[in-house]
């Protein structure tokens, strides 16, 4: 936001866009949860909301014996993906994830986001937030 | 203090144990939940404090739940597969922001992104 104050021209207004742009930005962690043979989409995805770092685990769903039965065809095979991503990003990412999972093909996944309440180091923080541009923290 | 509908509930558990704990889970209204396999790191000093003995082969299920059936699946995981049982499990809760791809969310998703 950039204000301007009679008699300060446009520095101070600089300032300010520049403060606002390099204010740390809040981060959550962002857990996706999908069948496993969907992990590259999805993981390549995500990447287009400015998240820096994955981590995959495997696991798989929990089912009833009777939709067990079903599901053997199908497989219960799950890839979990944990990764941080930037407050602002947060809404995009779920809705584009939300239209991925009812769109493709064995695509159904769950996806959420848990507040990130603290991060330790300037570099952990500036890898996690993508935050290219901030010269001094 | 801002309210979170939905809430994640982690368990740990001995291996050969997510079973009953998404046993217990779904007789109190949960849906389903992911399992992961781990393993855990014991203290030898309290194992020797507190007279057990950890097994490392562990089992985490994640489930994700309404606020207002919380405490009813942390309750249930408790009893049937809480430290003190053959299970050895413990369960907490960690606060959700935002979730997509549950049934019964998916039509109100995008009113419920409050960021």
């Amino acid at each position: 936001m950039a204000k301007k104050i009679n008699g300060g021209g446009t520095k101070i207004s600089v300032k300010m866009r520049e403060k606002d742009e390099n204010a740390l930005k809040k981060l959550e962690f962002l857990v996706v949860i999908v069948n496993r043979k969907k992990y590259d989409f999805y993981s390549d995805y995500i990447q287009n909301f400015e998240v820096n770092m994955q981590l995959l685990a495997h696991g798989r769903g929990t089912s009833d014996r009777m939709t067990a039965s079903v599901l053997d065809k199908i497989g219960t095979d799950k890839a979990i993906i944990f990764a941080v991503i930037k407050e602002e990003r947060v809404k995009d990412a779920l809705i584009g994830l939300e239209e991925k999972f009812a769109t493709y093909k064995d695509s159904k996944g769950v996806a959420f986001t848990i507040p990130l309440k603290s991060v330790i180091g300037a570099l952990t923080y500036t890898f996690l937030s993508n935050n290219k541009g901030s010269k001094e923290l | 203090m801002k309210k979170y509908e939905y809430e994640l509930i982690l368990c740990i558990v001995n291996e050969g144990f997510s079973e009953v704990v998404m046993d217990a889970a779904r007789k109190v209204g949960a849906k389903g939940g992911t399992v992961v396999n781990a393993r855990g790191t014991a203290n030898k000093q309290a194992e020797n404090i507190f007279n057990v003995v950890i097994q490392p082969e562990k089992e985490m299920v994640m489930i994700v739940v309404s606020t207002d059936i919380k405490e009813d699946v942390l309750h249930a995981i408790y009893q049937s597969a809480g430290l003190s049982t053959d299970g050895q499990g413990i369960a907490f809760s960690l606060p959700v922001d935002n979730v997509v791809g549950i049934k019964g969310v998916e039509s109100g998703a995008k009113e419920e992104l409050s960021v």
